[in-house]
């Protein structure tokens, strides 16, 4: 029971860490603003279910494109101003930026949906061992989504271009890899997994404009453990976070599930300053 | 005239390094860069291939003026890098390497091609072709950066120190190379600490000192010039 509801919290970790750990290996950017546009990817699935009545496949895949949209326009009109031709110089200033924006979004959910928590609608019934298929699902399309993401990292040609230029952005310029091109993609993908846990997790925890804070803050933990450029060490350090947490709730106590992450994020980079898997 | 350099002037940001440099390399030239640690040569290299922007002055290949072209643009007029200190992505496999140092060519039956000739100048690329880039020894990177350098077929490749670090059997070899990319129709721009032996296989020279050139003219003229013999040959 721990372990099922670890793994399916540990996934939305998972998933939101993964989106920010390529933007961050390839532009340098800790991306904030990801977990405002987890929460509007979230309403926007919402409102398709609510208002629209479309089915949850299509709200989910309405959330992704949200999610993408909002990140690569970040990226298009914000990001990019700061990124002369010696890029990693701006770094600092787009931190401030993605902070900023992480904020001004939490704020405009806030003014335009209020506070008060809406109910998505439970999409489908039943439960295998004890846990729902909501919740099996959300593991199993994280499982999907990081597939996928694999095997465009790995196998595709802009893939392979978006890894060269995670390990050296000049040389991939040099090779004729147009850096913004890349920037855009990344941006996208990771606003569309962002968006992607949002709605999964919606209909499991209701829909609400802080809703992402936590989600954001874990998978920062989980990006910096996990180590930056690594697919797999994400999958593994989320999904292990979520359990850790779902463990310690239970058996130690509950008052102290989100101070646990940080807890470990502080003796890990202690014991090993470069996290868990980290290679770059 | 294939590459020309006129007046530029470059560097990081306001520190300015290299001023007013004026160069031509003819076609089919090998031309030797040579000067000091820190005198500026990579400055220049990394001008022409557009990591830097240049202050004034302009930079013109085969005729077009690429000086405030966007870096990976550059590649597509036929100019290639072997970089200083190789930048090889060393996670990914000889192969990924290669098939990057391509990345601009969108026909598969001419990168095929390529990568043919890459294999016949460099045979152990062919036999390693599966092994990550980082898992090689120092001789074997600078080969396979080479080899990705090549990979876009140049016509101009600029090659910053790519003898640096390497034992005196590796670095023979690199130079054999390098008279072999001549012979097969390659325009190059040799930057080495080598003085010596980077002139003897040049056709011209150009001397740098503090960001300017101070000298230039034939290789084998560079080569018994007292000021270039005392400073760079250690005689
Ligand atoms: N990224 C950089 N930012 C600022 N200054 C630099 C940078 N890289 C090199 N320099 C300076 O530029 C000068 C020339 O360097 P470089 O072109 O690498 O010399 P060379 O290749 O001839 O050894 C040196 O004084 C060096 O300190
Ligand atoms: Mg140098």
């Amino acid at each position: 029971m721990q372990l099922g509801s670890g793994l399916i919290i540990g996934s939305v970790y998972a998933l939101v860490a993964l989106g920010l750990n390529i933007i961050w290996s390839i532009t340098d950017i800790p991306d904030f603003a990801q977990g405002s546009f987890y929460v509007i990817a979230a309403y926007a699935g919402y409102f398709a279910v609510t208002l629209a009545g479309v089915p949850f496949p299509v709200a989910l895949l309405l959330g992704m494109c949200v999610g993408a949209i909002m990140a690569f326009s970040c990226e298009r009109f914000l990001y990019r101003r700061w990124r002369e031709r010696t890029f990693r110089a701006a770094a600092r200033v787009q931190l401030l930026v993605a902070i900023a924006l992480f904020f001004l979004f939490a704020n405009a959910a806030n003014a335009i949906w209020t506070s008060k928590a809406k109910i998505f609608p439970a999409y489908m019934k039943g439960s295998l061992l004890g846990l729902s298929y909501m919740r099996i699902n959300v593991f199993l399309a994280a499982i999907v989504l990081f597939i996928l993401v694999y095997l465009f990292i790995m196998k595709t040609k802009p893939g392979k271009a978006i890894r060269a230029a995670s390990m050296d952005v000049g040389m991939a310029q040099v090779l004729g890899i147009n850096i913004d091109t890349v920037n855009s993609i990344v941006f996208a993908m990771g606003g569309a997994l962002s968006g992607a846990a949002a709605v999964l997790v919606s209909p499991l925890y209701s829909v609400f404009p802080t809703m992402g804070d936590l989600p954001l803050l874990k998978a920062l933990v989980v990006v910096i453990l996990g180590g930056f450029g690594s697919v797999s060490g994400v999958l593994i350090c989320g999904l292990g976070l979520g359990v850790a947490e779902a463990f310690g709730a239970t058996y130690i106590s509950s008052a102290y599930q989100h101070g646990f992450a940080f807890f470990v994020l502080i003796l890990t980079l202690l014991l090993r300053p470069k996290g868990l898997f980290g290679r770059v | 005239m294939m590459v020309e350099l006129k007046s530029i002037n470059a560097g990081y940001g306001q520190i300015q390094i290299v001023r007013d440099v004026s160069m031509s390399i003819d076609k089919d030239e090998i031309v030797a860069l040579v000067g000091a640690n820190g005198a500026g040569k990579s400055t220049i290299i990394k001008t022409i291939s557009g990591l830097l922007p240049v202050s004034s002055g302009s930079i013109i290949f085969e005729g077009k003026r690429i000086e405030n072209m966007p870096a990976h643009k550059i590649i597509t007029t036929g100019i290639s890098l072997v970089p200083e200190g190789r930048r090889l992505f060393s996670y990914m496999t000889v192969q990924e390497n290669l098939e990057l140092g391509a990345y601009v060519e969108t026909n598969q039956k001419r990168v095929q091609e390529n990568m043919e000739w890459v294999f016949g100048l460099f045979p152990i690329l062919d036999e390693r072709r599966a092994q990550l880039a980082g898992t090689f020894s120092g001789g074997e990177q600078q080969m396979l950066t080479i080899g990705r350098a090549l990979m876009s077929k140049p016509k101009f490749l600029m090659m910053d120190e790519p003898s640096l670090g390497l034992s005196p059997v590796i670095v023979d070899e690199v130079f054999k190379i390098v008279k072999v990319l001549q012979n097969e129709g390659v325009t190059i721009l040799l930057v080495e600490q080598n003085v010596r032996k980077s002139l003897e296989i040049a056709n011209r020279g150009y001397v740098l000192e503090h960001g300017g050139i101070v000298l230039s003219g034939e290789a084998t003229e560079l080569l018994e010039d007292e000021n270039v013999k005392k400073a760079y040959l250690g005689m």
